[in-house]
């Protein structure tokens, strides 16, 4: 029996307190397959940013100033990826920023990276849901030419 | 002892089918889980509906879809024997059946083609009211299949 690897996965992560689930989930399913991991997080901009978090209390960016609120948002989005990549206990991980539409970055990353597998939590961003034009699971769902694997994401998870 | 983990893979119509089935297979084979195969047979009037845009769904396709998990099934047999394998054909609304039966039986993962996203993307969005579909927690591998991808033989498995 020969098979193809799964070699890259893509884990894609945000502020949403569920981002832990689905980078624990994601990281089991890639080490099963023997697979390396990749974390991401994209960074979109802080009027965004501000206008999606408002509510969270924890997050707040009291500036809207572009250059200001992009320093925060780029050390915030350093320690997620960096706090999770110890969180998962393997220093093999890599780590990606980027900056732009979430859906549009996930899949350029994916094909950039060659990843086989791209993961993502189901939740995805309600708020850009509203704020922007859909949702981005749905947009990387139908642009995808890799295998999608998404972790549920409830509330009352 | 750990529990077995359990794949659900969901079929989907030929010719998408076997490589769903293979992409899960490879998935089951890696976590050394069992695997179950679901078949869900929706009425004529479903499947014209939900594959509308993909042109002549005709209803011989159905005998397409039993053959090539048939066929699968045929080339996997140590693995049936293995009692690894494990197939269920259920009819009625597709989702509804999948998230039915995954929690039924208790899985780990589905398994799933994206041309069936059509309701998949309603589960995400969580628009879909129905109970069932709320209360699951289990994680989705989506396997793209559609014409126009590249690389659509990502994942293949070759039984020899």
């Amino acid at each position: 029996m020969k098979t193809n690897q799964m070699k890259r996965v893509l884990i894609t992560l945000d502020y949403d307190p569920t981002a832990q689930k689905v980078a624990e989930s994601g990281f089991a399913m890639a080490k099963a397959m023997g697979s390396e991991v990749t974390l991401l997080h994209v960074m979109v901009s802080p009027v965004m940013y501000a206008s999606a978090y408002a509510n969270m209390g924890a997050w707040q960016i009291d500036t809207i100033d572009t250059a200001e609120g992009m320093e925060i948002i780029q050390t915030g989005s350093h320690n997620l990826l960096e706090k999770a990549k110890k969180h998962l206990g393997d220093k093999t991980i890599k780590t990606i920023q980027k900056e732009g539409d979430t859906a549009e970055m996930i899949l350029q990353t994916a094909s950039e990276m060659n990843a086989d597998c791209i993961v993502m939590g189901s939740h995805s961003q309600k708020w850009l849901e509203n704020i922007i034009m859909g949702s981005v699971t749905e947009e990387v769902l139908r642009k995808s030419t890799v295998p999608l694997f998404i972790v549920p994401t409830k509330k009352k998870d | 002892m750990k529990r077995k983990e359990k794949i659900l893979i969901a079929l989907d119509f030929h010719p998408s089918a076997t490589k769903v089935i293979e992409a899960g297979f490879l998935m089951a084979k890696k976590m050394d889980a069992q695997v179950i195969l679901l078949h869900v047979k929706v009425k004529y009037i479903n499947y014209s509906l939900v594959y509308k845009k993909i042109g002549s769904m005709k209803l011989e396709s159905l005998a397409d879809l039993d053959f090539a998990a048939h066929s699968f099934l045929e080339k996997s047999k140590q693995h049936i024997e293995d009692g690894m394998i494990e197939t269920i054909v259920k009819e009625g609304d597709f989702a509804e059946s999948i998230l039915k039966t995954s929690n039924e039986m208790d899985v780990d993962m589905i398994v799933m083609g994206s041309l069936s996203t059509k309701w998949l993307e309603e589960i995400v969005m969580g628009r879909v009211t129905n109970e069932v579909l709320q209360q699951t927690s289990i994680p989705i591998l989506i396997i793209p299949t559609r014409k126009h991808d590249k690389r659509n033989t990502l994942i293949s498995l070759e039984v020899k």
